[in-house]
């Protein structure tokens, strides 16, 4: 194997699969280990989520009923149910196929069960009480008049006022949210009164994400969508009418909505709809130059830089986007006094030869005298020096030069790497992603990173031409 | 479950290799594991290797079985965990990691991140060691290739 394979290889060897989580307890004899979930954990299989809609008409129907309770409607070719099964109190489905489970109630209720799934139904004193034992449901039911309908967790009791909500419960604890009507989440001692678009979590340690990525797994997940209202803050901006496209749909709406919010200065709010717009189109330049100037306003220039080169290539619709962009790159070098840098970006800007908003006497002007950041916009402080770094080593110019122009020092402080040649696999790759750093300066970089941020005893000196360690 | 204990993580990289989510990959792999559990099933032959073949299955399995659903947060369903500052990079891994033929593909998760040797991932995979071995290193070398014009495109252009 060549050694840039070799280098390449140590570079993936940073990255770490995710620790996959315990068997279900179901069925495990033990549990290998303690179960780990990250932050998207709403896409992970073992979470629990139910939604419920819910009729008098269902609760009645159970009340002072011994009959069957449900009958399955759906069930995967590999699933331990078959279609029109019936499913009596107290027995607990599970979902184990991966196509799930959908269980049809007698009044034309549903739920939807995710895979890997298990839930039991239970007559409760005014009603019926779904006990969740694991996994995600969907329930819609009918409308009701009296009683309720419960979905038990084992950290939480929800009872369904109204008609639509879902539970999400995994081994850490249960969040609650609520797509449409109004639910009451008893949570030991407190009771929580829920409405559409709010949710609520057992335990802080319970992360908690939009409603509309929770329910994505269902069959009927853009409908769901359609009911929940959009966020608060934008709700009103939003015109509603018959035709309408969900909102998490429509890149466009995302896009007009985030800028409105931008200019009644309400950056971050207006950051995560152009990131979501971005999510529906990675490509919309608009989206990528906008959430660049939010970043921007944030005083967030890292990502801001990131933003505005992500709009160069992407659809550059409309074409102003390109000269902007450039302008807007060569200012936030500016602001970091980078101005070598900064005087090319002006020069791109002004060889498009778009005037759009009077782009080429903005950019000539920068190019004459550079850009000065305006009062109260705060700057990214810079890195504390390394106590062993030689103030004036040529290692150390190059670094900062070329590695915080992006960045921060901090990634690279928290290296900690072992040997030479991971910090050399991370200036390779620094300069695949077109970091400027000539051939003659990559070895005097890699000294400089591996003696100051180097897993190395500090009582060692540290041969500065000591050959690259090969893994 | 000692079968589980020792080859969840290698299985885990199989299913993510097939799969590109790590839910879905985790729920093969569940499947897989309670259906033993039950006794649904049974190893006649090499456990290790009808575990390979059964959570491939059940990946593809997960691939069909939600084709349907509708990804409205656009989310990428991460199973690298990623160093500090690189999530994007984590990211562009993943995806160009799924720009590589499968063969390959399979042998690259099971040997960096399954810790799995040549001689291991043969015997996962029904290959000769000699053909995980030169599928590893074409792969490697065309993911980073990859992975390097993938990052070329992306910084490139501002410059």
């Amino acid at each position: 194997m060549d050694r840039q394979n070799d280098e390449f290889e140590a570079f993936l060897k940073q990255f770490q699969l995710r620790t996959p989580g315990p068997l279900p307890k179901e069925g495990t004899a033990q549990s290998p280990r303690p179960r780990r979930r990250p932050l998207q954990w709403i896409l992970a299989a073992a979470a629990v989520v139910a939604v419920v809609l819910l009729s008098s008409a269902l609760v009645r129907m159970f009340e002072g009923t011994r009959g069957p309770y449900a009958k399955v409607e759906v069930a995967g070719t590999n699933s331990l149910y078959k279609t029109g099964q019936t499913i009596p109190v107290g027995e607990v489905v599970r979902s184990n196929d991966a196509e799930g489970v959908v269980l049809a109630l007698e009044d034309g209720s549903h739920i939807e069960m995710r895979s890997q799934s298990a839930l039991a139904l239970e007559s409760a004193a005014d009603g019926i009480r779904v006990r969740l034992n694991n996994g995600s449901i969907i329930v819609s039911a009918a409308k009701q008049q009296t009683g309720h309908l419960y979905v038990q967790t084992k950290n939480v009791l929800v009872s369904v006022v109204g008609t639509v909500f879902f539970v999400n419960a995994e081994s850490t604890g249960t969040s609650v949210a609520v797509v449409e009507g109004e639910v009451h989440v008893q949570d030991g001692a407190s009771l929580k009164k829920l409405h559409p678009g709010e949710q609520t979590a057992s335990d802080t340690s319970v992360p908690l994400r939009p409603v509309r990525e929770a329910i994505s797994w269902s069959r009927n997940a853009l409908a769901y969508a359609a009911l929940l209202p959009p966020p608060p803050s934008v709700a009103a901006q939003i015109q509603t009418g018959p035709g309408l496209v969900p909102f998490s749909q429509d890149p466009a709406s995302l896009i007009r909505d985030g800028e409105k919010l931008a200019a009644a200065g309400r950056y971050h709010e207006a950051a995560d709809l152009f990131q979501k717009a971005l999510s529906l189109n990675r490509l919309s330049s608009i989206a990528s130059f906008r959430l660049g100037e939010v970043r921007y306003q944030l005083g967030d220039f890292n990502n801001a830089l990131q933003s505005f080169r992500d709009s160069l290539i992407g659809d550059l619709d409309p074409k102003w986007i390109e000269v902007w962009a450039h302008i807007n790159i060569g200012k936030i070098y500016d602001i970091r006094e980078q101005r070598d840098r900064a005087i090319p970006e002006y020069q791109r800007a002004i060889s498009t030869g778009d005037d759009f908003h009077m782009a080429q006497g903005v950019a000539k002007g920068f190019l004459a005298a550079p850009f000065r950041q305006a009062q109260g916009v705060p700057s990214p402080s810079p890195p504390e020096p390394q106590p062993n770094a030689n103030p004036d080593s040529p290692g150390k110019k190059i670094f900062y030069r070329a590695c915080t122009t992006c960045h921060s020092a901090e990634p690279a402080a928290k290296t900690n790497f072992s040997t030479k040649a991971e910090y050399a696999a991370l200036v390779n790759r620094e300069i695949n992603k077109g970091t400027e750093i000539s051939t003659a300066e990559v070895p005097v970089l890699v000294d400089y990173l591996w003696e100051n941020f180097g897993k190395v005893p500090r009582d060692i000196p540290v041969q500065r031409d000591a050959p690259i360690q090969r893994k | 479950m000692r079968l589980y204990q020792q080859h969840s993580r290698g299985l885990l990289a199989h299913a993510c290799s097939i799969v590109n989510s790590f839910a879905s990959a985790e729920d093969a792999l569940h499947q897989v594991f309670e259906r033993l559990l039950r006794g649904d099933i049974e190893i006649t032959d090499s456990p290790v290797s009808y575990l390979y073949r059964a959570v491939r299955n059940a990946s593809l399995n997960q691939i069909r079985s939600h084709s349907r659903e509708v990804d409205l947060a656009g989310m990428e369903d991460r199973w690298l965990d990623s160093p500090a500052g690189m999530e994007q990079t984590g990211l562009e891994l993943q995806s160009a990691m799924h720009g590589l033929p499968e063969g390959q593909r399979e042998v690259i998760l099971l040997h960096i991140w399954g810790q799995m040797s040549f001689e291991e991932c043969a015997a996962a995979l029904g290959i000769s060691p000699n053909t995980a071995a030169s599928r590893y290193r074409y792969g490697l070398s065309k993911l980073r290739e990859q992975f390097q014009t993938t990052a070329r495109s992306r910084y490139g252009s501002a410059k």
